[in-house]
């Protein structure tokens, strides 16, 4: 599995889209907010313009607040929300976010001047209490929609991950969902193993997704732990794990025995080990490098020259992990590691 | 660039305040003191 730790965290743009948009958001629900007061103050209703004469004008720049607030928050709604979705978690819910602040501020004016600022004398003003809690009690309605969202799995940082996996000139064949992950991109010559953070549902039978969501899962818990000498060893053992259920989910789907052959090789041969070698040899790309011929489950069971694992085969696997690592696809201690178990697999062909 | 999420959390909701804080200023700018009815 080719990943660095930094590659878990968010990107600068969707941060940026997110920042301006809920900054600009709650500037938005200030305004209303505000602008709302400034009616109240003149007694709850106001008019501007036409051909009547009006009882009450409307304080000066309240209009605009209102206005400005309103459509304003729409523009920053939908930059929060596109912000939000690259970010994951509970920041992909931010209309419900725009929806708790605008009617519990809103609610609040109402139950302010219905009770707590009410004219002297006046006493408490019913109808505004009733709207007030009404407001509430619509606010606490998008809460019921926040905590599920915060719970759901599908909506947790760093979810969502799906493998795609296609061939030269192929449309996309079949997918993966994952939990946990984060986006890696391995190509080589047409043929693209993709984990991105995109949720496409998959026809990979439940078993076998279930088991990539579990190992993607202990595959972020040993990259979030750190990189002392165990974890990168615990690193490796999983990312193979996981490089074996890849080679599991492409024996599931139809992929052509040509783009297979390259999308293993081309992920650092990506599959459950034939010929008896141990699953947990299996190499999952740019971290294992097992010797030995591999191919995936299920395939034709004559393996191709790709599969054939000799010394050139590693002279090249080494160049492409130095190439992954230039390109930024591998992290420095990956790259190591992976290249002391290359050169220990050179060693013992010699 | 790559930001953590903890700290990306913590940008947004610093972002919130300071738009509560321009909102409040803005409103300031282009608004007048009320002038209650008669």
């Amino acid at each position: 599995m080719a990943s660095t730790s930094d590659r878990a965290g968010v990107s600068g743009r969707s941060l940026a889209m997110a920042v301006i948009g809920y900054a600009g958001l709650a500037m938005c629900i200030t305004l209303v907010f505000l602008g709302m007061r400034a009616v109240m103050d003149v007694g709850g209703a106001c008019a501007d313009g036409g051909p009547y004469v009006s009882a009450q004008h409307c304080p000066e720049g309240s209009t605009l607040a209102l206005l400005g607030g309103v459509f304003g928050g729409f523009g920053f709604g939908a930059l929060a929300s596109i912000g939000g979705a690259g970010i994951g978690g509970i920041w992909v819910g931010a209309p419900v976010f725009a929806w708790i602040g605008l009617f519990g501020s809103l609610g609040w004016n109402f139950l302010d001047y219905g009770v707590f600022s009410a004219p002297t004398g006046a006493g408490v003003d019913g109808t505004w209490v009733f709207c007030g809690l009404l407001f509430w009690a619509m606010a606490a309605g998008g809460l019921l929609v926040l905590v599920p969202l915060a719970r759901s799995p599908k909506f947790a940082p760093g979810s969502s991950s799906t493998v795609t996996l296609r061939g030269p000139g192929q449309a996309r064949r079949s997918s993966v969902v994952m939990t946990g992950g984060s986006p890696v991109t391995v190509s080589r010559d047409g043929h693209t193993v993709v984990f991105s953070t995109t949720t496409v549902d998959g026809d990979i039978p439940d078993g076998l997704r279930d088991r990539l969501e579990t190992l993607q899962h202990q595959l972020a818990t040993a990259r979030a732990s750190g990189q002392t000498e165990a974890s990168r060893e615990e690193l490796g053992e999983i990312a193979a794990d996981f490089g074996a259920a890849i080679g599991a989910a492409l024996a599931e789907i139809p992929v052509a025995p040509e783009a297979r052959a390259t999308i293993l090789t081309a992920g650092g041969a990506i599959g459950a080990p034939a010929g008896g070698t141990p699953p947990g040899h299996a190499a999952a790309p740019g971290v294992d490098a097992a010797p030995g011929p591999t191919t995936a489950p299920g395939s034709d069971g004559a393996p191709g020259p790709e599969f054939t694992e000799g010394s050139q085969a590693l002279l090249d696997r080494l160049e492409r992990l130095a190439d992954m690592r230039d390109r930024g696809l591998l992290g420095p201690d990956e790259y190591e590691v992976a290249k002391a178990r290359i050169m220990t697999a050179l060693e013992g062909r010699s | 660039v790559t930001i953590s999420r903890p700290l990306a959390g913590i940008l947004i909701l610093a972002a919130v305040i300071v738009g509560i804080v321009a909102g409040s200023w803005l409103f300031g700018v282009i608004a007048a003191p009320a002038v209650p009815l008669g």
